[in-house]
């Protein structure tokens, strides 16, 4: 049986080009389909979305299934098919690479997967590094501040290659932060950690959500983790959903 | 770091592979050494060519038939030689249409270990009175001072300065004057009066270790200057026409002789120096498209970060600029080195007079090749720079892992 308040999200997953909203970010139609050999892989599939301001996003999913294809599509760092994307109050496919590149130095944050530290660069330098492409530079000292919240303040100078990936791991949090974004797209940020370093990333999102009001979305492959947001969306071939199972937790459905 | 910006982070960039950088830098630095060495070499045979014939003073030199190539080599080197000839053919060349002026020379053997003077010098007489070639400088240095028959003039690179005493053969000499510096035979040559030289050769069989012995009515060559309107081909085959046993050759010949010489090392010098440039443009442009293609993630995610297309451009052009800026200036720097340090032997070698230009026109022929290198990286890098740049962030990050 659904509820009101599914009704609610239901509307929102379905969010059209035009609609009045306060969202932070907003998704219409939202598509990215490529040719690979004969056949075209549909990446992201007619996504609809609204999220608001101090949202947690959780968004699960297989392997392959477009999380992050998905939240490229989001950062702008890919151009949809079709549809659009809506940031800040800013359609992202009218902007220019100059004010796409200014919009994502100065309010979005991208944490990867993988390594985003340049290896030539001491964990301090790497936090600094944002702040060449925004407005305003990273101060040494508010570097240090992030990488002492990270808890690598032993480490600040430190190379890359001398940190263990979960170092690494709270140095690209830090690295994400060091401009004060907004809005944190984060990608797996703990895929290749140890569960203890991948529950203390976690709770460093969860803190910086609660305690700063940044928006989040997640993107992982682990529905645990997922429990950290304050909405939990699934991803299944290109397609986007709500969690069944977190609606139901959150008494929006029932059996 | 204390800066950190995109000249920083390039800076940095190039250390990562500290051995692949040095190749290219090193690769960079033989080409722009080379161009510079080729180009300083160059202008040197051009200033030499141009300031050879008005130094010579004369339009023509006669020498006794078979000695033209080491008269021109004393001209152009100051390497000494010696041959004689009848003071007789002086007259006759005078009496000839088309000639102006006529003035004997008599080179003499040179000691080597004369108390003045280090090194190999060139000795040759003059005779004042009919002299066009030397006397013109006297009157304008030495204010009409009238030069006494041990008076001698030395030159730009005799170790010698006015009124300082040498003694050639037992004869003791003073130095009226030093000319400048002409970067012919002229500077290694010292000049003395023919009074003075008939001197040195009565006292050398008394006072000098070893006899001079040139003998009376003897000269080695005559030096002409041709009447206003004359031609010079014209003038120089009827003096070879009129006397036997001389050869006549044009201040003009003495240019092409230098210009003979270095034709071959200069045509081959920059042959290498120009396949060396290709060669770089083609190094670079090919490592620089490895790099690139090796950090495309991390190019990519330096565009999540909030990078601009332009300043992954700027970061990849600026790493490919200080690379071959550097081993461009390294390349300057180790070949103005050797240049000058090898100057002399490089004139000898090449046989050239005069190599080494003014120090505002090395700086200006430096700051060209250090834009040349800095062109060629630049030149190199912009496919890769601009691909990179062009390239979506997201698909960057995806290739690249």
């Amino acid at each position: 049986m659904i509820m009101t308040q599914h009704e609610m999200y239901h509307q929102d997953m379905n969010y059209k080009e035009g609609s009045t909203s306060s969202a932070l970010v907003e998704l219409w139609g939202l598509s990215k389909h490529y040719q690979q050999g004969p056949e075209i892989v549909r990446a992201v599939d007619d996504v609809s979305l609204q999220v608001q301001a101090g949202d947690f996003v959780s968004i699960t999913g297989r392997s392959g299934s477009g999380k992050t294809t998905l939240l490229s599509l989001i950062g702008g760092l890919t151009v949809p098919t079709s549809g659009g994307v809506r940031i800040f109050n800013q359609t992202v496919q009218d902007l220019s690479d100059n004010d796409l590149s200014a919009l994502r130095a100065e309010h979005m944050g991208f944490v990867f997967q993988f390594s985003s530290l340049i290896p030539t660069l001491t964990a301090l330098d790497n936090v600094r590094l944002p702040g060449i492409f925004a407005n305003s530079s990273v101060s040494q000292a508010y570097a240090r501040e992030l990488l002492d919240w990270v808890g690598l303040s032993e480490k600040l100078h430190s190379y890359p290659a001398e940190l263990s990936g979960g170092q690494q791991a709270r140095v690209s949090l830090a690295l994400a932060l060091a401009n004060k974004p907004d809005l944190l797209l984060a990608d797996e940020p703990t895929g290749n950690l140890d569960v203890d370093t991948e529950w203390e990333i976690l709770s460093l999102l969860r803190d910086l959500n609660q305690s700063q009001n940044m928006t989040v979305l997640l993107v992982t492959h682990n529905p645990e983790l997922a429990k950290y947001g304050n909405r939990h969306l699934v991803m299944h071939s290109g397609e986007l959903t709500e969690s069944y199972e977190w609606l139901q937790e959150q008494g929006v459905v029932h059996d | 770091m204390k800066d950190i910006n995109l000249f920083n982070l390039a800076l940095q960039n190039l250390r990562r592979k500290p051995y692949r950088s040095v190749a290219i830098g090193l690769c960079v630095a033989v080409m722009t050494g080379s161009l510079f060495a080729a180009t300083i070499i160059l202008r040197g045979v051009q200033t030499s060519l141009s300031v050879g014939q008005a130094r010579l003073g004369a339009d023509l030199v006669v020498v006794p038939s078979g000695y033209e190539a080491p008269a021109q080599e004393a001209f152009i080197t100051g390497q000494p030689t010696t041959f004689y000839i009848s003071d007789q053919i002086e007259a006759q060349i005078a009496q000839l249409p088309g000639v102006a002026q006529t003035s004997s020379q008599v080179f003499v053997q040179t000691l080597t270990n004369a108390s003045c003077c280090i090194g190999e010098f060139f000795l040759v007489g003059f005779d004042p009175d009919s002299d066009f070639t030397i006397s013109p400088w006297l009157v304008t240095h030495l204010e009409g001072k009238t030069l006494g028959s041990l008076d001698v003039i030395a030159g730009d690179r005799i170790l010698l300065r006015e009124g300082d005493g040498a003694t050639f053969y037992g004869t003791n000499f003073t130095v009226a004057g030093v000319l400048e510096r002409t970067g012919m035979g002229i500077d290694r040559t010292i000049y003395v009066p023919i009074d003075g030289l008939r001197q040195m050769i009565a006292d050398s069989a008394e006072l000098a270790e070893e006899t001079l012995e040139i003998p009376p009515n003897q000269i080695s060559s005559v030096m002409v200057s041709i009447a206003p309107g004359a031609d010079i081909i014209d003038v120089a085959e009827a003096i070879e026409g009129s006397l036997t046993n001389v050869n006549v050759f044009t201040a003009s010949q003495l240019n092409q002789a230098v210009a003979r010489q270095l034709q071959g090392v200069m045509g081959i010098t920059f042959g290498v120096t120009a396949t060396l440039w290709l060669m770089s443009l083609l190094l670079v442009g090919l490592i620089f498209s490895l790099i690139v293609n090796e950090r495309q993630r991390e190019l990519g995610l330096l565009r999540a970060m909030g990078a601009r297309g332009k300043a992954v451009f700027q970061l990849v052009m600026s790493e490919a600029g200080l690379l071959t800026g550097m081993g461009g200036v390294v390349g300057l720097v180790v070949s103005g080195v050797l240049l000058m340090s090898f100057s002399r032997l490089i004139q000898l070698k090449l046989r050239i007079p005069y190599l080494l230009p003014g120090m505002l026109e090395i700086i200006g022929v430096e700051i060209g090749l250090l834009v040349l290198a800095l062109l060629t990286g630049a030149l190199a890098s912009l496919q890769p720079a601009l691909s990179i740049s062009r390239m979506e962030p997201y698909a960057a990050i995806r290739q690249g892992e």
